[in-house]
């Protein structure tokens, strides 16, 4: 469902993503890699929303770069900078992607209550996002990239940022969806959460895959396979703290 | 007393910055037209100066405290003393306040440096006051009354439609408008005349925000335009029939052809600039434009809109084509450089 072959994005000199492969066949995939590794970009690049230098991105079924439209209509997408609009309350975004996805008005409205009463933002409907929580602008865009019923989602860490009980409706969805075959392509930092949830783990550093794996296999804990391989944890004390 | 000061340094610089964009009207259409009748002699300009001053006098007004995030305000150690000096020092940095002093300081008198001061109180009031309301009551903000419109493109045209109406531009297109309307309704013989150039001039008080219909739209909103399934003619159509929508109710009472024409023409050559020089722009302030686009949009407009009225509809038809011709180049510009 999602295949990247050898892609490459340079920013001014600098290569963000150095080559990377990644093929998700089906389930939820985990995208991992310390601060700047450069997830954000490969998503972004999968998505659509930045065009690589080189290398090619097959999104279920269809080459990114013959037909991006066709690519839009079967993604969902959590982009990292949210993509809302200020000027929009909660409920309106919704009403405004679902006739641009070709839902009608009673499917897109039965939908949209579904999908405020699953994220707990039936009270917000009437905000406008320039005025809801962080957390709240999350779960609201999560929502926008569910509206359309997606072949793929690619989410930009969907969990940082949100109350653990929206959380646990997020993993029980994406979960539930999954088998129903959605494919799910996630950036995290929240190991224990991604050890329970995903099938297959591929962690990026300065812009390369350093780790994948279908399935952890070892029997080692995602947190230690992950500081193992991929960095240790700095522990250093400052004493002018507390004193 | 140190961090009290420390804050009011920030508040100085918060000021300055916000006068510098209240005051980027310079680069807007409106100046460019009233700086070459500036110099038949001032008295021709002191209506457009009465409407700007009127315009401005609700960003002017606003606390510059409250550009300090309340929760960061309330989580510093600041004891009454230095609080209560804080709300002192923030009246004085106000520009109304500043303005009174000038006054004073011109010999403009007491009287009207008071009148001025109770004027701005009263406006800050209000506009905390409508804030207020807004918040509590989100029905009665006006800006939520504009619908979504059916089909696929209702939810782009209802949110550039919201965007027209946060901008300084509109109010004063809006003000000139229902101030020649009042004229046409009141007068006893109106100079038909009047409300062709009235029209005009409507039309030119928003033909800024045709260079920069994604001004708005900050990089999440641009990134949400590319995700979604639309072709470029579909999002630039999208946000012209908000424009021009808007446009028809303030010119409808007046000269609808001729405030249209000026439009479709403002669209047409402000296009490039809307999608290749967008900047970042502020609610509540006068539409930053481009000298260049700006001079060849008031050129245009002028020319097509007294062609209109003097000749007829080829004028209007010529402004059409214009405007289908940068709807498919600017589509196709959409299209070829949507992604980064």
């Amino acid at each position: 469902m999602i295949d990247c072959q050898d892609v490459v994005k340079r920013y001014r000199g600098l290569v963000a993503v150095d080559g990377v492969s990644v093929r998700v066949a089906s389930g939820i995939c985990a995208l991992l890699g310390p601060n700047g590794a450069g997830k954000s970009i490969l998503l972004g690049l999968l998505s659509g929303l930045i065009t690589p230098d080189g290398g090619e991105i097959t999104i279920a079924g269809v080459r990114l770069a013959r037909s991006s439209f066709q690519v839009k209509q079967k993604i969902g997408v959590l982009p990292e900078n949210l993509g809302l609009f200020d000027a929009l309350t909660v409920k309106e975004h919704l009403e405004l992607v679902g006739p641009i996805y070709g839902l009608g008005k009673g499917e897109t409205g039965q939908r949209t209550d579904a999908l405020l009463a699953l994220f707990d933002l039936e009270r917000s409907r009437n905000t406008f996002a320039g005025q809801c929580s962080h957390g709240m602008r999350k779960k609201l865009s999560l929502a926008m990239a569910l509206l359309h019923n997606p072949r793929v989602l690619l989410l930009d860490e969907p969990f940082e940022g949100i109350d653990p009980t929206s959380v646990q409706s997020i993993q029980y969805l994406l979960t539930k969806i999954a088998l129903r075959g959605v494919t799910v392509l996630l950036t995290s930092h929240l190991l224990p959460t991604i050890e329970q949830l995903t099938s297959q783990i591929v962690v990026l550093q300065q812009g390369r895959v350093v780790w994948s794996s279908a399935n952890q296999g070892s029997g080692q804990s995602l947190r230690k396979q992950y500081f193992d391989r991929v960095e240790k944890p700095l522990l250093e004390d400052l004493p002018w703290l507390g004193h | 007393m140190a961090g009290t000061l420390a804050i009011l340094g920030a508040l100085r610089r918060l000021v300055r910055r916000d006068l510098t964009t209240i005051f980027s009207i310079s680069w807007n259409n409106f100046f460019l037209f009233i700086v070459p009748i500036a110099a038949g002699g001032l008295v021709a300009i002191a209506p457009f100066v009465f409407l700007f001053g009127i315009v401005l006098l609700v960003p002017l007004c606003a606390d510059p405290l409250h550009k300090v995030p309340p929760s960061r305000l309330n989580s510093w150690p600041l004891g009454p003393r230095e609080r209560w000096a804080l709300h002192a020092g923030s009246l004085a940095l106000s520009p109304p306040f500043c303005i009174a002093t000038l006054l004073l300081v011109l010999g403009a008198g007491t009287m009207s440096a008071l009148i001025f001061l109770v004027v701005a109180v009263a406006v800050q009031g209000l506009s905390a006051l409508a804030n207020h309301a807004a918040l509590r009551l989100p029905m009665l903000n006006p800006v939520r009354s504009v619908p979504q419109l059916p089909g696929k493109l209702g939810g782009v045209i209802r949110l550039a439609a919201r965007q027209i109406f946060s901008v300084l531009d509109f109010y004063a297109a809006a003000i000139l408008s229902l101030a020649a309307t009042t004229y046409r309704i009141v007068a006893a013989r109106p100079d038909p005349e009047t409300f062709s150039v009235c029209a005009l001039l409507v039309a030119l008080g928003l033909s800024t925000f045709a260079q920069q219909m994604f001004g708005m739209d900050s990089d999440a909103g641009m990134a949400r335009y590319r995700l979604m399934p639309l072709s470029g003619w579909q999002l630039l159509l999208g946000k012209d029939i908000a424009y021009f929508s808007v446009l028809t109710v303030l010119t409808a009472p007046l000269d609808l052809g001729a405030g249209l024409t000026f439009a479709l023409s403002a669209v047409a050559v402000g296009r490039y600039s809307s999608l290749r020089l967008r900047s970042t722009q502020l609610r509540w302030r006068f539409v930053k434009g481009d000298i260049r686009f700006g001079v060849c949009q008031l050129i245009a407009g002028f020319v097509l809109g007294i062609g209109y009225e003097r000749f007829g509809w080829r004028f209007f038809a010529g402004a059409a084509a214009a405007y289908g011709g940068s709807l498919a180049v600017g589509a196709a510009m959409w299209d070829r450089h949507q992604r980064l």
